[in-house]
């Protein structure tokens, strides 16, 4: 059974015929812009205690975009999703889809996909009556017959039109996820949601869905939002994200411009692998200092404490920005070197990465140079520069 | 829109049939029943029709018995009221020497089935548990009572046990032994107190290790194997894996089943009347085995007398009484005993 | 305690002995306990099968000594001379225990339905309440619906049989378990597609808890096969279940044991049935009731 299922998730998964698509009909609905106006969203545990899930948040997601809600978990992205949805009651703001306002429209009405992350495929059922089961509840009544070939349609749009006849059980998790995807878009909706698509699949199978995502929407054209904690996934796919955190917005841009980019010291610390070099320092007259008193750059930012953020990727060995610093260790990860850098009254290290040919020594003291850096107010985390 | 979704009317609809129901044949009779233990000359009336009973009806509130009668002066019906609120019928049966016994009897049944047959219980499902042959056509025998008919199987007991031609004494007399009068009367000797109890407790047993055994075995095939792995290694004799390993892992299920043992063995009726034909006792003392649940019964049938539904709710609060004391008491002492 | 690592071959022969003894001293015990719990029956049988002649002798053996399977059709009749009518306890049984499922598979669903799914003011309360008289003996329930019954005028109809029996506080338990085991996903997405919560209930819950549906059927079954004191208060001969036919029609009045080959004839008769539906639904049945006593 388990070597049959492997054979068909090979033989399904991996030649992703790229010709498959032309000749199915994907009628695509007019794709809306989805508007969010101070959204907010404020739980009450049994304490009555408040809980601001979601805190004034505006957004508007262009049509025809795939757009990832990225954040870490408990940042209200999933409370967002559930809005949109209408599963989920707004405290208080406005949901526009297009022009129209659906903030109270109950969910079926929205005219929305939504795919769960544990998928929720209904495990008694097959694939064909899964993808099936949204049309049953269409007023006026659909055809049996026009059900089921409005189901193998979505099913061969996602390539899984060979597993009909199967129960969830039956299949690996990429195909359920196909299953899922089907189920959601089979009603074609004007907008598609996604809840951590990828976060049930194993690493070979992510890479491979998250491409297979991309091409469902950019086939379909559908306005696409998914929630992800996974910032890869986030910014290899979407057209833009969104990063949230305590359930306000932090920023909204192009993937590499947020990371370029970063609007605070959350997002900064929140994008990157392995994460940003955070260290303290103040300025003082135009200059910025380490806490040991190095000056690194003269800056044109009023007197305060502030945070230097610098990615392990923006050190070099020949800029002119220089740090004095001890190497602790050096470890070789194929294409680049990166080094543990200790600096002088700091108690973290930083981590530097550079590329291999250049070759680095433990255990000596070098300078060693960076091409830029952030700066942070200390206390609000705001970006100064 | 979910998350406040308020279902009430749903939830009403849904709950109706459930609630009515419970209404009137929970609710309501827990109510009457603790009312009418306490009322003494509880009033009912009964309405006859040539000596069968066709309806009842209850009044509260007057204090004089009327008996109607028909125009051939045949007695039809009559009502009696209750005289006040007290313990009256509770003093009653504490002074009915029957009730005495059945609170005997049900006591002594309990004291001896529930321990035989949790202890054998316990053994045969350890026994099962050690070998891996033909343990589901072992287990499928043994949970044959499960799924038999009590009267049936109480009466195959009588026939088992029949002093004249049964296989018990057929079997003692092949031994070179004596018949024994077990339930029925054999040579001039009328059955004991303790040949009758014999073989209920017999049938009690047979008829209750079903359930304990599916119980104990299927709580015994989930503990790890592993403790019985580390046990083999060190080599340590069977009846200290039991006593060390099986029975502390298995005290959760021991706990529930014990307390449930209790219960039903408090309650005992159907096996009585099986093995006895009807009767609870032999022809020569047809009450020597009565329980409370019987007696209680038993006022219910003669309730045209004064006031036996008062004393029949008195004798069932009596018996609702013991099994919380039993039950409250076995959880306190498995919440020291248990290991979760 | 030292444990001798290395056993020699005297010491490895005299273990494997042991264990052997051991094993054998398992199935024999086993074995015993098998005959004790089945020999009931087979002497059921047995004295179903024996002629009048033999049952009056004093000694008796093992196995009859001719089979007279006549008996069995002695017993119908004799229910027969004493105006009963033995089929009509099946009917009686079967029609009641049917009545008495579907009765309490509806109320046990809905209600399940409500405690595990819909969302009200006073939800936990009542299942608490409800659940509280699970504590509570069924004597003292007995009592006052006798009375309730009789008033009702109800006494000798299958209403009175069935109605106090369809509600069961320990399935609606059971169930909301089971349903509460669902995922809540499964509810949102059905909610996404616009599905109403009794079609819910139809389409995901029941399929998804089929098989404590199954047990919760198999079980309510078998109570009403062995239902004995509630019918034996309010049915007269034409209302009676098996249990009651099988007690008051052959009763052992003078004890004299001449009526005994068609006694257990009856039992054979009353008791058959159950066992191959066991034996079919062996598996079903003993999850059920492992699953439920575990459960409860």
């Amino acid at each position: 059974m388990e070597a049959e299922q492997k054979n068909e998730e090979a033989k399904i998964e991996e030649p992703i015929a790229s010709n498959d698509s032309t000749n199915v009909d994907i009628s695509v609905q007019q794709s809306v812009d989805v508007r969010l106006e101070g959204l907010t969203k404020v739980f009450l545990d049994s304490t009555k205690k408040e809980t601001k899930a979601v805190w004034d948040f505006n957004v508007v997601i262009p049509a025809g975009k795939l757009i990832g809600l990225l954040g870490p978990s408990g940042c209200g992205k999933s409370t967002t999703l559930y809005m949109i949805a209408g599963l989920h009651n707004p405290t208080g703001g406005k949901i526009f889809f297009g022009e129209e306002e659906v903030t109270h429209t109950p969910p079926e009405k929205r005219g929305i996909g939504l795919v769960f992350q544990n998928y929720a495929l209904y495990p008694h059922l097959t694939v064909r009556e899964n993808i099936m089961f949204p049309l049953e509840n269409m007023r006026p009544r659909m055809e049996k017959e026009k059900m089921k070939a409005l189901a193998q349609e979505m099913a061969e749009l996602v390539h899984i039109g060979d597993l009909m006849d199967r129960k969830p059980g039956q299949l690996s998790g990429g195909q359920q996820q196909r299953v899922a995807i089907a189920r959601a878009l089979v009603k074609k909706p004007k907008v598609l949601l996604l809840d951590e698509p990828l976060s049930n699949l194993d690493a070979r199978l992510r890479l491979q869905t998250r491409e297979e995502i991309r091409r469902i929407q950019k086939e379909t054209g559908i306005t696409t939002i998914f929630v992800t904690h996974d910032q890869e996934e986030a910014m290899s796919i979407s057209d833009q994200i969104v990063v949230m955190n305590y359930g306000v917005e932090q920023q909204m841009d192009e993937p590499q411009k947020v990371y370029e980019e970063p609007a605070n010291l959350f997002v900064a610390k929140f994008l990157g692998n392995p994460p940003i070099n955070v260290i303290d320092g103040v300025v003082e007259n135009g200059e910025l200092k380490l806490i040991n008193g190095q000056v690194i750059d003269e800056i044109d930012v009023p007197d305060q404490e502030v945070s230097i953020g610098i990615r392990p990727e923006f050190f070099t060995l020949d800029e002119n920005l220089k740090l004095d610093v001890y190497i602790e260790m050096v470890e070789h990860i194929g294409r680049d070197t990166m080094a543990l850098c200790k600096i002088d009254g700091y108690e973290n290290s930083v981590r530097a990465i550079i590329p291999s040919y250049k070759k680095l020594e433990a255990n000596q003291n070098i300078k060693i140079g960076f091409r830029r850096y952030f700066v942070f107010n200390r206390e609000t985390g705001e970006r100064l520069k | 829109m979910l998350e406040y979704k308020n279902d009430i009317w749903k939830a009403l609809l849904a709950l109706a049939p459930t609630l009515l129901l419970m209404a009137v044949f929970t609710f309501y009779p827990m109510i009457n029943t603790v009312f009418s233990a306490f009322m003494e000359g509880y009033c009912y009336g009964v309405w006859r029709d040539n000596g069968n009973t066709i309806g009842w009806l209850s009044h509260y509130g007057e204090t004089i018995m009327q008996s109607s009668y028909d125009a051939e002066g045949n007695l039809i019906g009559f009502t009696e009221t209750y005289v006040g609120i007290g313990f009256g019928n509770f003093v009653t049966i504490f002074k009915d020497p029957t009730f005495i016994d059945a609170l005997k009897n049900t006591a002594i049944m309990v004291i001896v089935s529930v321990p035989v047959t949790v202890i054998i219980g316990l053994l045969i499902s350890v026994a099962l548990n050690g070998i891996k042959k033909l343990q589901s056509v072992f287990q499928t025998i043994y949970f044959l009572p499960y799924v038999t008919n009590t009267i049936a199987l109480g009466l195959v007991f009588a026939v088992l046990f029949s002093s004249r031609n049964g296989l018990i004494n057929s079997f003692i007399e092949s031994l070179g032994g004596n018949r024994v009068a077990w339930i029925t009367p054999f040579a001039g000797k009328n059955p004991s107190y303790f040949t009758c109890l014999f073989v209920l407790m017999v049938y009690t047993v047979w008829n209750g290790l079903a359930f304990k055994i599916l119980v104990f075995l299927s709580g015994m095939q989930s503990i790890d194997k592993q403790y019985y792995q580390a046990a083999q290694i060190d080599s340590t004799p069977r009846w200290r894996v039991f006593t060390k390993i099986t029975v502390p892992l298995l005290s959760p299920m021991i706990a529930y089943i014990t307390i449930t043992s209790f219960i039903g063995a408090f309650k005992a009726y159907s096996s009585v009347i099986a093995i006895f034909n009807g009767n609870y006792g032999p022809r020569s003392n047809p009450n020597m085995l009565i329980t409370v649940v019987g007696y209680t019964y038993d006022k219910l049938g003669k309730m045209s007398n004064v006031n036996e539904l008062g004393r029949a709710c008195a004798s069932a609060l009596v018996l609702f009484a013991i099994i919380m004391a039993i039950t409250v008491v076995e959880l306190w002492v498995s919440k020291k005993k248990v290991h979760y | 305690m030292n444990q001798e690592v290395i056993l020699s071959e005297e010491e490895l022969r005299k273990f494997k002995i042991k264990r052997t003894i051991g094993n054998i001293g398992i199935y024999v015990f086993l074995v015993i306990v098998a005959l004790f719990i089945i020999i009931p029956f087979y002497w059921m049988l047995a004295t179903a099968l024996r002629s009048e002649v033999e049952l009056q002798q004093t000694k008796i053996s093992f196995f009859p000594k001719e089979w007279v399977f006549a008996n069995f059709k002695s017993a119908i009749d004799y229910a027969s001379n004493k105006g009963a009518n033995f089929f009509l306890f099946y009917g009686n049984t079967i029609l009641v225990g049917f009545l008495t499922t579907l009765g309490t598979l509806i109320t046990t669903i809905l209600a399940a339905f409500a405690f595990a799914r819909l969302n009200f003011k006073g939800k936990e309360v009542i299942f608490s309440i409800l659940l509280a008289t699970m504590m509570i003996p069924g004597e003292i329930f007995v009592i006052s619906n006798y009375a309730t019954i009789s008033s009702w005028g109800m006494k000798n109809t299958y209403a009175a049989l069935v109605l106090p029996f369809i509600t069961s506080v320990f399935y609606i338990f059971f169930l909301r378990q089971t349903f509460r085991q669902i995922p809540n996903e499964l509810y949102l997405a059905a909610k996404v597609d616009g599905t109403s919560d009794f079609k819910y209930l139809w389409k995901v819950m029941i399929p998804m808890a089929k098989s404590t549906i199954t047990s919760i059927t198999i079980l309510s079954m078998m109570g009403s096969w062995n239902a004995y004191v509630w019918p034996n208060l309010v049915s007269e001969k034409d209302h009676y279940l098996v249990s009651n036919g099988l007690l008051s029609i052959y009763k052992d009045v003078d004890g004299t044991g001449q009526i005994l080959s068609l006694q257990m004839a009856a039992a054979t008769m009353i008791t058959v049935p159950l066992l191959i539906v066991f034996l079919i639904l062996r598996k079903q049945i003993m999850r059920g009731v492992s699953r439920s006593g575990i459960k409860g």
